[in-house]
This record gives structure tokens, sequence and C-alpha cells, in this order.
């Protein structure tokens, strides 16, 4: 796992929380490669590229604007080249409600954005670890759900 | 059928009768007629007999004439001349008188003018006698030719006036013979028709008899048919006069539900008046509900402002805040480290706050769009606090023993049950003493709504009061109402975290369960909390 | 000025290697993306010079029997949580020690330096798994779950799923339920 370079993808359109997630996975130990967007048309486009080269994880925002996150998801898991990924939603919201919905809509892992730097590395570390387990496991990812 | 006979019959009946009154009049109308004829027969005769009287009268007046004028002749007294000159005047009027009489008969007409021919002449010829007696009697033999020839004149007219007679004589013979025939044949004909006619009044007797007896057949059915009329005639009496008695008795019993109705409708007038007033104070009630709705859904719109606008922001400035720590805790003088920490400090009570009153808004939203309730067993919803408390490990830090009896299944909404329970036990393991272990003791028993003393009991209601006591540093019973009341806090906000809202969301999951809490407090001893909610 | 670029990964790295191998001077050929194979044996000198050469790179040699152990490990423990009905009831550092042939505390730091995570997660991420599958295919009960996993009791059972995946065992019930019905649907 220390030698293999993580692509992560961040979908958030928030600059200063982009900001933070990248300044998180920097200081983390597994080594990782972001590419940023800021809306879920411009995932949706970056995902659809003819040979996109399609990330580990993608963390997603829920709030944004023109195409949200719960949108990219279900066209995620609608899409045969894109099902198998895994798809972290990223969000303020810490409802519930929102979280069930996501987990039944195909989401992986659901983070509720933390309001503390630490707490952010440990919550992203987490999600790649147990990313990562499912990965060399080959355990079933349909079940494979995770809320920090 | 029988109104067809009848139609008949009577038809039958009507023909006789116009036959009869036919004949009857055929016969009237004959009689008339034979009257008639022997009545002009009569006319007849006594005109023959007339003109043959006076042809006699006539006769003997010439003769009379003759008479007179033979006498003064001879004695050339004038006297005697008196019966000529007499029967000259009545001779004429005689004459126009057979003249009338035998006006219709021409043979007649014609004779009496021959006849008057002869009068004439033998007139002027006594005429000449008599001037010629006068001046000489001298030549016998020219007297005596004269006197013929006068005699010849009169034998002339008896031999006509008898001819006239004979002519009258045959004319009576005539008409005795029509009359004698007509008499003979009429009383034969009367006899023939009157047979006839009372054969057809026999006829028209015997069948109106025959019709009449039908009619009396008919009659006696129609006879019959009356009796039983009348019998059930007699029944319907009988039974309209039961229903008379009974329409009486209704009557009776209307008359004493119109009082009772009377009586009701006082009643009903006091209740309208009642009604209304309590329709204004409903209006009243209305209105204020209204204004309430509008105030619930300000409250919401902030609840959503409060759960993504404002939490964004803060969220960042924590974030930010844990950065320069990272960051900057080396080069940062130690006041304005102080400072930082502050802020942070600040800024997580902010959103502890906020976390709080999303909590106690979801209760009241909850409320708004009546949730449905459920039958809810309350030893699961405890039992799953307990669990949940145990996995956050308040439980297992504090060393809380949680006991808990029977307790009931209520109508309610599960989300609100189980917070109501989890704010109990952690105010509870918030306020422990901390010189023993939490004891945590939740019971339940049935009261009366009569027996509770507390103005939002319902009297005529059962309820379930559920314990949840404390060893805890409890609170004086003066408090017992604030510590219900919205950020109202009993203690300082460095002793204990928290912001006061979590008995306030107690108080008001029990309102929306149609309940209530109460709260009795000994200092140092301990608190508890009872619920009541009404049993279903 | 700005330009923006895309790489693939795998050729960059390819690319490095091919460079730094060529220096050697020995026969070799790259398997897929993460393994060398020489045709003659390296010495110890030759290999740490290959190490130093890489590690400029951030790439790293991973010790072969190292790597073959913590994969031991791994199937070790997959085998204990998945193969029979019940769990063996044995202390799991026991049952690794005589199973592998190693001290426990020996396994468990080369699992913690290779792979970033415990063998104590690893295990608790195994048993949670298998409870999911459980859960979601048998309809086991939870009593039922925890006597087979070897749990001391449903609370603990739920504390740990709790604590793996962020959600109770009901929660993770309900959500797969939706799922499935929700795929029933389509």
């Amino acid at each position: 796992m220390s030698n293999k370079l993580l692509r992560i993808l961040l979908a958030d359109d928030d600059e200063d929380d982009r900001l933070f997630f990248k300044e998180a996975l920097e200081a983390i130990k597994i080594k990782t490669i972001v590419t940023t967007v800021n809306d879920g048309i411009e995932l949706m486009e970056y995902l659809l590229l003819p040979n996109a080269l399609l990330p580990d994880v993608i963390f997603l925002d829920l709030n944004m604007p023109r195409k949200d996150g719960m949108q990219c998801l279900e066209e995620i898991r609608n899409n045969d080249a894109l099902k198998e990924l895994t798809v972290a939603i990223y969000s303020t919201s810490g409802a519930e409600r929102d979280i069930e919905e996501t987990f039944i809509k195909g989401a992986n892992v659901y983070i509720k954005k933390p309001n503390d730097f630490s707490a952010l590395k440990k919550v992203v570390e987490d999600a790649l670890k147990i990313n990562w387990q499912y990965h060399i496991s080959g355990t079933n990812k349909d079940s494979f759900m995770l809320s920090i | 059928m029988k109104e067809q006979k009848n139609s008949t019959t009577s038809t039958l009946f009507a023909i006789s009768f116009i036959i009869s009154i036919s004949i009857l009049l055929f016969i009237g109308s004959l009689c008339y007629k034979q009257i008639k004829l022997q009545h002009e027969t009569q006319n007849l005769t006594t005109r023959a007999f007339k003109v043959q009287i006076l042809l006699e009268q006539l006769f003997s007046l010439a003769k009379d004439a003759e008479t007179g004028q033979r006498g003064y002749i001879i004695t050339k007294n004038t006297a005697f001349l008196e019966p000529y000159n007499q029967s000259r005047y009545k001779i004429d009027s005689i004459y126009s008188d057979l003249y009338l009489l035998t006006k219709d008969n021409a043979v007649q007409q014609q004779n009496l003018d021959s006849l008057n021919v002869l009068i004439n002449l033998r007139f002027d010829l006594l005429k000449k006698r008599i001037a010629e007696s006068g001046i000489t009697a001298k030549n016998t033999d020219s007297i005596y030719e004269k006197m013929w020839i006068g005699k010849n004149v009169m034998n002339l007219l008896r031999i006509h006036l008898n001819k006239m007679i004979s002519i009258e004589t045959d004319l009576l013979q005539q008409n005795q013979k029509i009359i004698k025939t007509a008499l003979s044949l009429t009383p034969m004909f009367f006899v023939g028709l009157f047979a006839f006619s009372i054969l057809l009044f026999f006829a028209s007797f015997y069948k109106t008899n025959k019709s009449l007896k039908n009619l009396k057949q008919v009659n006696d059915r129609l006879a019959e048919t009356k009796i039983e009329l009348e019998e059930k005639n007699k029944e319907l009496t009988f039974q309209s006069e039961e229903k008379e008695k009974r329409s009486k008795e209704l009557i009776i019993a209307n008359k004493e539900l119109a009082f009772q109705n009377e009586e009701k409708e006082k009643k009903a007038k006091e209740l309208i008046i009642a009604n209304k007033e309590l329709a204004f104070q409903n209006k009243e009630k209305e209105k204020r509900a209204e204004e309430l709705l509008v105030i619930n859904k300000e409250l919401s719109a902030f609840t959503y402002i409060a759960s993504h606008d404002l939490q964004e922001p803060l969220r960042k400035t924590q974030l930010f805040i844990s950065r320069i720590f990272d960051n900057a805790e080396q080069t940062l003088s130690e006041k304005n480290m102080d400072y930082f920490k502050k802020i942070q400090a600040s800024a997580s009570r902010m959103q502890i706050l906020i976390n709080d009153i999303l909590d106690y808004s979801r209760v009241t939203e909850k409320t708004e769009k009546t949730e449905k309730l459920k039958n809810v067993d309350l030893n699961s919803i405890v039992q799953n606090v307990v669990q949940e408390l145990t996995l956050a490990e308040s439980i297992e830090e504090t060393n809380t023993t949680i006991n808990f009896g029977k307790l009931p299944e209520i109508e309610g909404i599960p989300f609100q049950l189980n917070q109501l329970f989890t704010n109990l036990i952690n105010n509870s393991i918030k306020y422990l003493m901390s010189d023993r272990p939490p004891i945590i003791d939740i019971q339940s028993t049935v009261v009366l709504g009569k027996d509770i003393a507390n103005i939002k009991a319902d009297a005529t209601k059962k309820y379930y009061k559920i314990t949840v006591a404390d060893n805890g540093m409890g609170f004086e019973q003066k408090y017992a109402e604030r510590i219900f009341t919205l950020f109202q806090r009993l203690h300082d906000k460095q002793a204990f975290s928290g912001t006061g809202i979590g008995l306030t969301i107690c108080k008001r999951i029990a309102e929306n369960h149609n309940g209530f809490i109460t709260a009795t407090g000994v200092p140092d001893k301990g608190a508890t909390f009872a619920i009541y909610f009404p049993t279903s | 000025m700005n330009i923006l670029i895309k790489y693939d990964i795998s050729l960059t790295c390819k690319a490095i290697l091919q460079e730094q191998l060529q220096k050697l001077d020995i026969g070799y050929s790259i398997i897929g993306l993460n393994e060398i194979e020489f045709t003659k044996l390296l010495s110890t000198e030759q290999l740490e010079q290959l190490k130093s050469n890489f590690e400029k790179y951030g790439i790293e040699i991973i010790d072969n029997q190292k790597a073959a152990l913590v994969q031991k490990i791994r199937d070790t423990i997959i085998e204990m949580v998945w193969k029979d009905d019940v769990l063996p009831n044995v202390t799991t550092s026991a049952y690794l020690a005589e199973k592998l042939n190693h001290s426990y505390g020996y396994l468990s730091n080369l699992f913690s330096e290779i792979t970033y995570t415990t063998i104590e997660n690893f295990i608790i991420f195994q048993k949670i798994e298998r409870a999911k599958q459980m859960t979601i295919s048998e309809n086991f009960t939870l009593t039922e779950i925890s006597y087979q996993l070897n749990y001391s009791s449903v609370a603990h059972l739920s504390n740990q799923f709790k604590k793996t995946t962020g959600l109770t065992p009901s929660a993770f019930q309900r959500i797969i339920k939706k799922k499935r019905e929700n795929r029933a649907a389509l």
C-alpha cells in the first residue's frame, strides 16, 4: 500500500474546503495524487472523458451548484464504466436521513465535514484505509458502508 | 256482454215505440180524413136539400103570383096584386141564393140560367095580363089564348124545376153512397191497425219486462255487492275508528313530544348562545393558531438557515483555528495563543447551541407535521437508549447503573420518546455527585388524573406515570419549573457543558404526547422526573 | 502562463524503473505494475544500490519475504473468520503465532509496517464484514451472529459494528433492505 500512489478526486464548490482537503491529504502517511473539480458538472465531464484515468476514491460534496452530489452519485452508479468506483460523500450535513439516503443510493463512505483539522486528517485516512481493505481482500463492495 | 244485450233491447224497444207512434199517427190522420169526408158529404147533402126546398119555394111563389094576378083581374082589387108584387122580390132573392149554392155545379148553373129565362117570361106574361085587364074585357078568345100560353110556361117551369130537383136528388144519393162505403170500410181498417198496435205494445211490454227482469237481476247482484261493500265499509269504519283512537293517543304523545321539544329548543337556544361564545373564542384561538403557524414556519426557515448556512462558516472558523494551532504553535505568543483558544471554545459552544436549536426545532417541526402515532413499547425504547449511551461510552465512563421496571406501551412517536429518555438519562449522568456512581431508576405506575396535583392533568383520565429518579446533586424545589425553560441553567456554564435545552425538549415531547413532565429535587440527594402519558 | 498536463503514472514509473534497472546491467523483466523479475540473483550490494537509487523517486523495494508473510497473515485471518460456521474460540494472537510460526509481536509489527493498519483492526474488519454478510444473506438475529463470531454480547457486537462502520446494525439492515427494494424497482 505504501508504494502505491492513490488517485483521489474531490468535487467541492467551496475553495476553503478544497484547500483543507488537499492539506489533509498531504499530511497523512498514505501517498495520494489529488485532482479537484468545482461542481458536479465538472466531475461528470472529467469522469466521462474517453481515456480518463479513473480515481481510486471520489470525495463528493452533496451541496453543489449546477449538479449536486446526489445526482452525481446516481449517475456514477448507473454507468457501467463507473459503477465500481469507491464514492465517499463529503458533506456538512450530519442528518441521519441524508446519511441513509446516500448509502441507499450507493455511497460507500459518508464523511461529515469535521470542524478540526486533525479530525479531518483522521477521517480521510480512515476512509482510504478501509477502501484499501476492500480493495485487497476482494470483499463484496455492496456492503462497503462507512459513516465517519 | 250484458251491456251489449241491454243496448240491443233498448234499440228494439225504441224501434217498436217509434212504429207504434207512427201507426197511431197514421190512424189519427185517417180518422181525421174520414171525418172530414163525412162532413163534406153532409154539407153537400144539406146543400142539395136546400136547393130542392128553394126550388120548390120558387115554384110555389110563381104559383102565388099567378093566383094573385087572376084575383086582380077578376076583382080589379089591387089587394090581390100584393102576392104578385112580393113574389117577384122573393123569387129574385131565392134565385141569388140558389146561384150561390150551385156555384160548384156547372150543370145546375146552366139550368138556373134557363130557369131564370122561364120565370122572367112568366112574369112578363103576367104583367101584360094585368095591364090589359084595365082597358077592355072584349076579346075572350085572346084571353084564353093568352091564358094557355101562361099555362104552358108554367108547365115548362114545373118540368125544369123538377129536372133540377132530380139532379139534386141524384147528387144526394151519390153522396150518401160515398159516406156509406167510407163508413163501412173505416172501422175494419181501424180495428186492424188497433190490433197491430196492441200486438206491438205487447211485444214491447214483453221485451221491456224481460229487460226489467235482467235489470232486476243486475240490480240484485248490485244489491249483493252493495251489502258486501257495506260490510267492508263497516270494517273500514271500525278500523278508522281504531285509527282515530290511535291518532288521539298519538296526538297526546305528540303534545308531550312537542312540550319536550320546546324544552329542548329552549336548551338548544341556550346552547346556541353558548356555542356562539365558544365560536368567538374558537375564532380567537384560530387566529392565534394561524399566528403560531406563521411563527412556526419562520422557525422552520430559521432551522434551515441554522443547519445549512450558519454551520458552514462556523465549521470553517473552527478548522482555520485548528490549522493555526497546527502550524503556528511555536511562533505565536502565549497571549495570542490564549486568545485563539478562547475563540475556539466560543466556536465550539456556538456549535453546540446550533445543534441543540436544531434538535429542539426538529421536535416542534415533527409535531407540526402530525407525525403518525404508533404503538411504542417503552421497554424497548429505554433498552435502545441504554445501548446507545453505552456505545457513546458515557455510561461506562461514569460507572452508571440504570435499573428499570416493566414499562407500558403507549401511542407515540418513537424518535421523540427515544430522545426524551436519552436527555433524561444524560441529565442524570451529567449532574452526578462526584462521590458516588450514578444510579438511575426508571419505573412506571398508573394514576388517576384527579389524584395528580398538576393543572395540566385531566381529572377524567388515567395516566401512566413514568419516573426517572437519580442519586445526583438534585436541585432546590423552587427551581422545579425553571429547569424546563429554554436556555435556563441552574449552574454556570463553566461547571457544566450544555445549553439547558435538553429538559425543554423533554417538556415539549411530553406535551406532544398529550402529557406533561414534572421535576422534584432535593439538593445533594437527587432529582426525580415524572412524565405523565394519558392511557389510551 | 499555466499549462495543464495529464500523465499516466504507471508509464512514468515504468520509464524510471527501466532507467535505473539498466544501470545494473543485469537481465530483467517488469511483471505488471509492481514486480520485477531478474535473470539471476542479485548481490546484497547490488540490492542496496538499487534501493538507494529507487528511494529518490519514492520507490521502495518490498522485502519479498515480509510481503509474503503479511499475505500469509491476511490469509490466516480470513480463513479463521470465514471458514467455519462458528469462529474457533481461541485468542487470535496465539492462533496466528502458532499457525505462522512467528511471535505475535513480530507479526503485529510487520503487519502494521506494511499495511498501516493493525492485525486487530484487520480481524475486526473481517468479523464485521462477516456479520454484515450474515445479516444480509441469512437473516440471522444479532444474538446468533454475536455467538457465531465469538462476541461476548450483542452489545459488544453492536458496539464494534457501530465503531467500524459508523452505523448501528439495525440502520445497516434498513439501508440494505431499501437498497434491494430500489434495485428491484429498476
